[in-house]
């Protein structure tokens, strides 16, 4: 049941995504609130006929999981630049609460603080720094909207339908806290991979830093 | 639901879909940066619903390592941006064509 439930939101999904590309205001207008209620008509719908199994934990679920939907469509199709970061900071706390729901504290914390916290900065960041002087008219014309949409919906639905029954999730095994237990695995069993990932990061920060280094600077070192 | 694997799942595959939709239809390479940054949070949702439902830590330490790489990735290409825009004056895609044949 969830899985054709599934197929029918994603096909609204990419109709609705292939409208929102649309320039002109009417289909805007017209086609997001009709889809909207469609979906919210296919929600009330599934969750009349599971009301004796509803938990609080899926309410929060169903509504982190939209929030998250609608933030992620506003990533990708809003006009300005900086609502895109903003909207992904939406996505980021919509993920963070979704790995909450599955257990996973630290991740949720850590995801919030680094994504939210110092990559969203960073974007915006630069978003200031190159700053397009006038109307940006090249992203107007999106001829290849209706492949795309075809396409990832395609390898969505094709997931869906893999995905088969649902299968329940049996009582978590893990006596101690959360933090202590990723500590564990990450510090004894994938250390090696911790070392990599350091070592990348290392790297990333001095390509990052030689990359973007003006050339000025390197001409007042060798003048003094 | 949310003791079910599916529904974590189907977001994940949403989230990622539209991340891949942003990223082939957008012509501004910061969108398509952060619509990249997008479908990873549709994998790090998957990755945290398969380990809870192999009842393994694994898949949280894996969406960790995921997260540095992703930083790492988003720091080194905002670098790339930076140095783009100081030739080209221009975040187009369509303009970074001097390769072409």
């Amino acid at each position: 049941m969830v899985g054709s439930m599934g197929v029918i939101g994603l096909i609204l999904l990419a109709v609705g995504l292939y409208l929102l590309f649309d320039r002109s205001g009417l289909v805007r207008v017209v086609a997001v609130p009709m889809l909207l209620i469609m979906a919210f008509g296919l929600g009330v719908g599934y969750g009349l006929y599971r009301w004796k199994d509803v938990r609080p934990a899926d309410l929060v679920f169903v509504l982190t999981s939209i929030v998250g939907i609608v933030s992620a469509v506003r990533v990708v199709t809003h006009c300005n630049t900086l609502f895109s970061a903003f909207y992904f900071i939406i996505l980021v706390a919509a993920t963070a609460v979704i790995v909450l729901l599955l257990g996973a504290q630290f991740l949720s914390a850590a995801l919030v603080l680094i994504y939210a916290g110092a990559i969203i900065v960073v974007y915006v960041f630069v978003i200031m720094l190159v700053q397009e002087l006038g109307l940006v008219r090249y992203d107007l014309n999106r001829p290849r909207v209706v492949l795309s949409v075809i396409a990832a919906a395609t390898i969505a639905g094709s997931s869906v339908f893999l995905l088969g029954d649902s299968a329940v999730f049996s009582p978590v095994p893990w006596e101690r806290s959360n933090v202590a237990a990723i500590g564990k695995i990450v510090l004894v069993d994938y250390v090696v991979t911790l070392e990599l990932a350091g070592v990348l990061l290392l790297s990333a920060v001095i390509g990052a830093i030689g990359l973007a280094k003006r050339e000025s600077v390197e001409r007042n070192d060798y003048e003094s | 639901m949310s003791h079910e694997l599916l529904p974590y799942l189907l977001i994940s595959v949403v989230i990622f879909a539209i991340g891949l939709v942003g990223f082939i239809v957008r012509r501004n390479l910061i969108v398509m940066f952060l619509s990249t940054e997008v479908m990873f949070q549709g994998v790090i949702i998957a990755a945290v619903a398969f380990g809870r439902f192999h009842n393994q830590l694994t898949g949280q330490a894996f969406a960790l390592l995921l997260l540095i790489v992703a930083a790492s990735e988003a720091a080194v290409g905002l670098a790339l941006i930076i140095v783009v825009f100081r030739r080209r004056q221009s975040l187009d895609t369509n303009r970074l064509n001097e390769l072409k044949g």
